[in-house]
């Protein structure tokens, strides 16, 4: 199984954002930007809102103006726990960091190495793209949380 | 994109989204979302089959037949699913059959349910004054754009801006394979991506596999939704069968269609060939790239 998740959970004051990847243990914080460096918290953190249970209701309304890195709660996958920050500048997804991952075993952590990239720059070209909504098979409820389609709910766009 | 408003409610074991201008007023908007998303929760009461006892789960096992739901609180709802169901088992040839879902196969409109009834909570939303709108139910998507016929526009009156909709990519989970411009209609997607295998193809009696994704895009979500379940049952038959059937629907009605393989290879109707060709979410150097990781992951699974 080396399905790479990206997933943006969206709340009402802010947004974290998790990658699923094979995860077993926890890595050095880096940016999932190739190259990037660790950075530390320069905003608000974000509520510890999990994947795992359906969200409440959410109306969302993410101004232009909303700034700052929001800190995902850390999930369990079935490959092990993730955690992300995600970077939010000027409405905008700006960068994923990436908080915990795995970094044991060479094919693991070489899928891993390969796929955080590849995801982030997607998930940004997506932003790009200037989308209004997401058609796709349908999620789940706590898919949802997962989905393209949450952040876009989350920035208001 | 301008500024949107956004609600979102977990309904019918997954989200709806429901974004309309912010020029929209604050109430209007507040007392639109609540009847809309209100009526979804009373589909899914009526509708759910895991619900033991809503009329649907009695349906299924006997307990309500269909002639006694003259005067059922519900019954002219039922009786117009019902009817969808039965156009749609003869539009695709007994590939969609309702009636033959599950083993022991049984009466289950779960393939239909929803994007009939987006279809109506739309024009709820444009009857409370929410004329542009998108309401995205898991991935069925009902847009308008909120404006004025053509016989009622001023001259020189700019049309509504389309919406952008950007179909996901079973094979990139957060990735975009094409954006469909749309001022008005729906786009629906009916897949394995997020649920797995879970339309029945009535053939074989198993879950359908033959295609990891369809989209349809025409006039109405409840067609839409209903085609796209239909081309996935029939690609559990024939892959072939199901694009030749596509390729008809979109000459005979308009509904146009995209399609992705468990591969990565997609296929198109005629009418969405200029929007499926361009690889929007990707710089052009990299799609080679992503093909090819694409083909990797498919021969390494």
């Amino acid at each position: 199984m080396r399905r790479t998740t990206l997933a943006l959970v969206a709340t009402s004051v802010g947004v974290a954002a998790v990658v699923g990847v094979k995860a077993q243990t926890a890595g050095a914080p880096r940016s999932a930007l190739a190259g990037g460096v660790p950075t530390g918290d320069q905003g608000p953190s974000g509520p510890e809102t999990g994947t795992g249970s359906p969200a409440p209701a959410v109306s969302a309304s993410l101004p232009s103006s909303a700034h700052g890195s929001f800190t995902g709660s850390a999930i369990g996958t079935q490959y092990g726990t993730v955690q992300v920050r995600a970077v939010i500048e000027d409405g905008k997804l700006t960068d994923v960091v990436v908080l915990q991952q795995t970094d044991v075993g060479a094919r693991s952590g070489q899928i891993d190495s390969f796929a955080l990239p590849v995801l982030k720059s997607e998930a940004l070209a997506a932003q790009s793209a200037d989308i209004d909504v997401v058609s796709g098979a349908s999620y789940t409820s706590a898919g949802y949380a997962q989905s393209l389609q949450a952040a876009l709910d989350a920035a208001g766009r | 994109m301008t500024a949107v408003r956004t609600a979102v409610e977990h309904i019918m074991g997954t989200a709806i989204s429901l974004a309309a201008p912010d020029t929209v007023d604050p109430e209007v908007f507040a007392t639109a979302a609540q009847s809309a998303f209100g009526y979804l929760r009373q589909v899914d009461e009526v509708f759910s089959p895991f619900r033991a006892d809503s009329p649907i789960s009695r349906i299924r096992d006997g307990r309500l037949p269909l002639a006694d739901l003259d005067g059922h609180p519900h019954g002219v709802e039922i009786l117009e699913v019902v009817d969808l169901c039965a156009a749609l088992k003869a539009s695709s040839r007994g590939a969609f059959d309702a009636w033959a879902v599950g083993d022991p196969p049984g009466f289950d409109p779960c393939g239909v349910v929803k994007g009939w009834s987006a279809e109506r909570a739309s024009a709820m939303l444009a009857a409370h004054g929410v004329d542009r709108h998108i309401l995205n139910a898991g991935g069925d998507v009902r847009l308008r754009g909120g404006g004025r016929v053509p016989d009622e526009m001023a001259a020189g009156e700019p049309d509504p801006v389309p919406w952008r909709v950007g179909l996901t990519d079973p094979h990139r989970p957060g990735s975009i394979l094409a954006v469909l411009p749309v001022t008005e209609g729906a786009v629906a997607t009916s897949g394995t991506a997020e649920r797995g295998a879970h339309i029945w193809n009535p053939a074989s009696g198993r879950p359908a596999t033959g295609l990891t994704q369809v989209t349809v895009t025409g006039p109405l979500l409840t067609l839409a939704d209903g085609y796209a379940t239909a081309a996935m049952a029939m690609a559990g038959g024939s892959v072939a069968a199901a694009h030749a059937w596509l390729d008809d629907l979109a000459a005979r009605s308009g509904y146009q269609s995209l399609t992705v393989d468990p591969v990565g290879r997609t296929w198109c109707a005629p009418g969405l060939t200029a929007f499926a060709q361009v690889p929007v979410a990707s710089t052009a150097s990299a799609v080679p790239a992503a093909s090819a990781a694409a083909a990797a992951r498919a021969g390494r699974g």
